[in-house]
Order: C-alpha cells, then structure tokens, then sequence
C-alpha cells in the first residue's frame, strides 16, 4: 500500500466511525465530522455553480458580446438585497422570475405527461398486459383517485373505493420501504467492505 | 406607488411569463420559442444565484456564532471546523484550472466529505429497521397490506430471497407492476391535478407565497 | 411484563448489533448465489443495443455522492455497454455531483481501451443550476448553456459538441437521478414536447414510483446495486455491483426476524387482554 492509500484508508476510516458514533449515543466527534461534512459540501456546490451556472452561462458568453445575459446578472445580484430589511422588496424581482419560469416551463407539459400519458399507459396495459393484471392496474388507479378526493365525505360507494384504493396505497408505500431499506442497508455494506478491505486488511494488517 | 412596485409588478411578471410560456408551449413560432428558451437560460442563471444567496446566509449564521452570539466554546468551535472545510475545499476547487475534477480536489473530496456523506446516510438504516420493527404489526387490513409489500419485495431484491423461493420472484414483479402500478399511477394523476390547479392560480396572479415570504423592515 | 410484551418491545441496540454481524459475514465469507435478471433490465440493454449506428445519448446526471455505492455499478456498466456500442453520448449534471460520479467511473474504465475518443465520441459537460430550468434549457438549445466542459476545456474544440443543437440531435435520455420524483420531470421536458424515451438508473427506492412510466415511456431502468449487478452480469463486464449484492443478502435477516417477533408479541398480548377481560 502506498502512503497515499495509507492516507485514504484511515481518512475514509475516521470519518466514516466518527459518523457511525452516533449510534452509540449523539457525541462532540460526530458534531464535528457532520460540521465539517457542511462545509465541504457548501464549498462543492459553490464551485460546481460558479463554475457552471454563473461563469458558464452568464460572464463568459457576456465578455464575449451576448450583451442581454446582463440581464439576468442583475436580476442574480438583486437576490442578495433581502439581507437587508429596507430594500428587501427588491428581491421580489429576482424570485418572480424564478417563480413564474419554474412554473412556465413545467405548466404545458403537465397536462401531457402526468395525466394524459398516465391514462394512455392504463389503457394500453389491456393491450400488452393479459385482462386480469390489466383490471387490477385499473381498479387500483381509479380507487386511489377516489382516496384523494377531499369535497366528499368518504361514505357509502366512495367510502368503499376509497378504503379500497388506501390499500393499494399502503401496499405500495411497504415496496416503498422495503427498496428504501435496501438502499441505506447497501450503503452500510458498502462502508463495512471498505472498513474491512482498506483499512482494517490493508491498512492496519497489511495484506 | 410604492405597493405597485414592491408587489403588483412582481406579481404581474409572474403572470406574464407563465403566460408567455404556455403561448410558446401551443404555438410553434421561432421568435417565441427563441425569446423562451433565453428566459430559461436566465431561470438557470438566478438560480445560481439564489443558491450562492443560501450558502451566504450559512456563512452569515457562523460568523454571527463566533463573533457575536454568547455560544458555548463547543458551539465556536464547531463553527471554527465549518470555516476550516469550506475554505479548504473552496481553496483547492479553484486553485487549479480543472476545478473539481483535479486530483487533489478529488482526493479530498472523496475521502473526506464521500465517507461522512454516506455515514450520515447510512444512519437511517437502524432508525428505519426499529421502525419498521414497532410500526408493522397486523393491525388492520392496511397495515398488513403495507407489511407484506414490505415483506415480499424485500425478498426479491436481496438474492438469497429467488435462490430459496422460486416463485418469489416473478410473484414480486407482478405485484410491482400491477398493484403498486395502479397506486403510484393514481397518486401521479392526482399530483397531476394538483399542478395544473396551482399553474393556473399562479397564472392567475392568485399565488403569492413566494413573494410574501420576503419580509420588509 | 408478560414475555408479549417485551417481545414488543425489545431494545434497539440488539437489532442493530445483530444486523451489522449478519451484514458482516457475507463480507468475510461471500455467499456467491445468482442473481434473476428483472425485465426493466433487459429493457435497458435492449434499449441500448438497439440504437442505431452514430446515435447520440444525453445523460442526465444528478444523484448525491453520498450515495455513490447505489450507482457506481449502474453507472460502471451503462457506460462499459455505451463506450462498446457504434454510439455517442454527452452527459451533464442538474445535480453537482453527477458529472462527478461520471468522471470517477471513466477514470477507472479507461474508454481508450473499448477505442473511444473525449470530444469525439463522448462528453462531459459541467453542473448547471435550475433543476428542471436547466433539463428545459439543454433540450431547447444545448450549446447555449455551456462553454466549457467539466475539465475546464474550450467546448467548441470538439466534434460531437458542434454536432448536437438541441433534442432533436439526441436519440435517447439517459436519466442518472438522485430522487424519485426527477422522472417526472424527465417525462414533461423531454418525453412530452420532444418525444424522446427515457432510460432511467436510480436508487433503489424509487423504483416503484418510476414502474409507471414503464415500458412505454421508460423501456427500461436500473434501480440501485442490484439494477447495476443485473446489467454486469447480462452484459457480460463484471464490475463492483457482484460484491456488494452478494453481501446484502443476510443483513435483513435480524429485521424480519424481529418483525415476527413483535407481530407474536402483538397478538399474544391481544389474546391475554382478551383473557382478563373475560
């Protein structure tokens, strides 16, 4: 092992059993390791934005002639007046322009892919799929609609589709789960891999 | 005038390029198509801005707890470990024309922040196993039906579960792309519902919490 | 306390212990079992293998660095399979560490040794903010939004970055996304106004959400280490996903005993309950 993997084994190791403390009880060591994780992760984002965002799109292309990404580099700068509570108002500008393109862009499409499309792939499961899981599918769909529905006391027929689609609901939260515990339990086997093979095998015994 | 300009313009920019935006979506002219796709390109810009705003207000909080607030030593030197990565970090991202992809960057980057990312991570693997041991439990028909999807599709994705009970798998596949398929699908058509209902109170010049949460002094 | 009761309620501390000495024997001792192929797997090979000669794919790349392990095998063997394939593909991020991942995984792969060429049939475009503004923004006009790429390099020195405008130069979307609810948007910028299909890698938790866009929309995916095993092992280009599926096999196993328990406790206590009652 060289001294830069030396080095990379007991920096992984540290870092990853000051975190892991935790699980014996909340402690100083762990404090510092999630502080300093923070700031790492605040200085990444800064890089990666300057870089790509604010320097990519907008200084370059303007130093080069695209006079109008002037606009949006005051409209950015604008932002920072809301540290102060008289020109706070200001600020208003930059966030209406956040809010009414973040809108924009997702607006039209929505009727297209998140309905329309949904209901197209229901229908089209009587085709590719046999009747049976076809009807489940749609049975399932349409009892979870109803599950949503809040301008209607859920009695009677609705009640029925309602408590019926709750079930599919919560069948579906346990799959849910069970893929969420397979992604944190894959995480904690992948340190426990690079725990054993980098540090304990490589670093400390040597092998 | 004033509450023309601190409220009523913002709110009526709002309205128009959530306008003008569904006028491109159902007309194909290149004017307008060109004109929207440089206001995108401004919505990427502001917003990374906004983001290098929130890391200000960070930075903003620690020096206030170092040099103003009546914190503990510990809560100083916490804010002392904060200052110390991100500088650092910042430091080696720019110190080389490659940025984030030059070595030393990299290094530091995958040896210091990757394992206590994952760490923290990787923590909630024993809160959600407790809570998933005092929550399923065959109380109703709804939590069994949330206990035994948790159950058999954990099954399926760990190998052992196929290998020992064969018809384990195509079973799970089924259940995947049937009944979580008609649940998933409801909740999206209805989340679907919900985002034209907020596009069109937001055309509407009805939605205003994104401005109202600028508070002035 | 009745023994139901306790069954209940059993300190956490030995779930957690027992878990982690279940996790760490198919560490030390791996277990080798084989893996069943799922069809949203084949789906995504198919896919691929498909493609015409000279296509070009646009990665999407998000996903958090923190959870590197759930994607470096999706990731590892995607691109052993795309840098085999007669195509090309040019990958960015709307999330900053998902050019990162890229860039780490090509470095271990080597792309000169399937005789693929940076610039010519591959790129690497830095992070750009905005999210779904910025998925918009690369499928309307992809050259407007970046001059340099990931290395800090002058873009307009490479041929497949002069050959691609916008979604019309793309052939397929592949989607690296660090949460559920990305395919969402992935669908209404890209599927909706461009018609493109979506191939998607992602955690492993978000695989019942995007099993609705699937097959029609999304032919195919590959959710967490397991998805990336699937695709090594379809593939035929081993990588890191073997080692690490095979060691999760018994790290449930306290869990589901566990679950027994407390469901015996449950009841029992319930039929004791019944008892004094009457």
């Amino acid at each position: 092992m060289t001294f830069n993997d030396m080095m990379a084994a007991w920096t992984f190791a540290l870092f990853s059993l000051a975190i892991l403390s935790y699980l014996w009880k909340l402690n100083y060591v762990y404090k510092i390791a999630e502080t300093f994780s923070v700031g790492s992760l605040l200085a990444h984002t800064f890089v990666n934005t300057w870089t790509g965002s604010i320097e990519g799109i907008c200084l370059k292309p303007l130093m080069s002639g695209q006079v109008v990404r002037i606009v949006p580099l005051i409209f950015g700068l604008m932002i920072f007046t809301r540290l102060s509570r008289q020109y706070a108002w200001i600020s208003r500008y930059p966030t209406a322009l956040l809010a009414g393109v973040g809108t924009g862009v997702m607006f039209g499409a929505t009727f297209d892919a998140q309905i329309l499309t949904q209901l197209a792939m229901t229908a089209q499961a009587f085709i590719d799929k046999d009747i049976f899981s076809a009807l489940v599918i749609l049975v399932g769909v349409f009892t979870t609609l109803t599950y949503f529905i809040y301008t209607q006391e859920h009695t009677g027929a609705i009640g029925i589709s309602a408590r019926l689609g709750r079930i599919f609901a919560m069948f579906s939260f346990g799959m849910n789960y069970a893929a969420e515990l397979i992604w944190y339990l894959t995480l904690v086997v992948g340190i426990l891999i690079r725990l054993v093979d980098l540090w304990i095998k490589g670093a400390i015994l040597g092998l | 005038m004033s509450r023309e300009i601190r409220r009523t313009i913002p709110l009526w920019l709002i309205m128009g390029i959530v306008a003008f935006f569904l006028v491109e979506y159902f007309l194909d002219v290149a004017v307008i198509t060109d004109v929207k796709s440089e206001m995108t390109r401004w919505g990427t810009i502001v917003s990374g801005f906004t983001i290098i705003f929130g890391m200000v207000l960070l930075i903003r909080y620690h020096t206030l707890q170092l040099a103003v607030r009546p914190t503990s030593l510990n809560e100083k030197v916490l804010s002392v470990v904060f200052f110390v990565s991100f500088l650092a970090f910042l430091l080696v991202g720019f110190s080389t024309p490659e940025r984030i992809s030059g070595t030393t960057y990299q290094w530091i980057y995958q040896n210091m922040y990757r394992p206590a990312g994952t760490a923290i991570t990787a923590l909630c693997f024993w809160w959600c196993i407790y809570g998933g041991y005092k929550v399923f439990t065959i109380r109703s028909w709804e939590s069994a039906a949330i206990g035994l999807g948790a159950v058999l599709y954990m099954l399926r994705l760990l190998p052992i579960g196929p290998v020992y009970i064969p018809p384990l798998a195509p079973f799970a596949d089924w259940l995947l792309a049937t009944i979580n398929v008609g649940a998933t699908r409801g909740g999206t058509l209805a989340i679907g519902a919900g985002s034209l209902v907020l596009g069109m109170r937001t055309l509407l010049g009805k939605e205003t919490g994104a401005l109202e949460a600028v508070k002035e002094g | 306390m009745s023994i139901y009761k306790k069954l209940r309620e059993i300190p956490e501390g030995y779930l957690g212990l027992l878990s982690i000495v279940f996790m760490l024997i198919p560490v030390l001792y791996p277990m080798g079992l084989p893996l069943q192929i799922s069809g949203p797997t084949k789906g995504f090979y198919n896919t691929l293998q498909n493609l015409p000669e000279g296509s070009i794919v646009c990665i999407d790349a998000s996903g958090g660095f923190a959870s590197y392990d759930e994607f470096e095998a999706s990731i590892t063997a995607t691109l052993k399979v795309m840098l085999s394939l007669p195509i090309k593909w040019m990958a960015w991020g709307y999330g900053t560490d998902g050019p990162v991942m890229i860039d780490l995984i090509l470095k271990g792969i080597n792309p000169a040794s399937f005789g693929k060429e940076y610039g010519k049939d591959y790129l690497v475009l830095p992070y750009i903010a905005g999210v779904e503004m910025a998925v918009a923004a690369v499928a309307e006009d992809t050259q407007a939004v970046a001059t340099t790429d990931f290395y800090g390099n002058d873009l307009s020195q490479y041929d497949l970055w002069n050959e691609i405008s916008g979604a019309e130069d793309f052939a397929l979307v592949l989607s690296i996304s660090g949460s559920c609810l990305n395919m969402d948007q992935e669908v209404r910028q890209w599927y909706t106004i461009h018609g493109l299909n979506i191939l998607e890698i992602n955690m492993a938790c978000c695989s019942p959400m995007s099993m609705n866009y699937y097959p029609d929309v999304m032919p195919g995916g590959l959710w967490g280490a397991k998805g990336g095993t699937e695709l090594e092992v379809l593939s035929g280009y081993p990588g890191p996903g073997a080692r690490l599926s095979d060691s999760q096999n018994l790290g449930l196993m306290p869990f589901l005993l566990f679950l027994i328990l407390g469901n015996v406790g449950y009841f029992g206590s319930k039929y004791l309950e019944k008892e004094e009652d009457q």
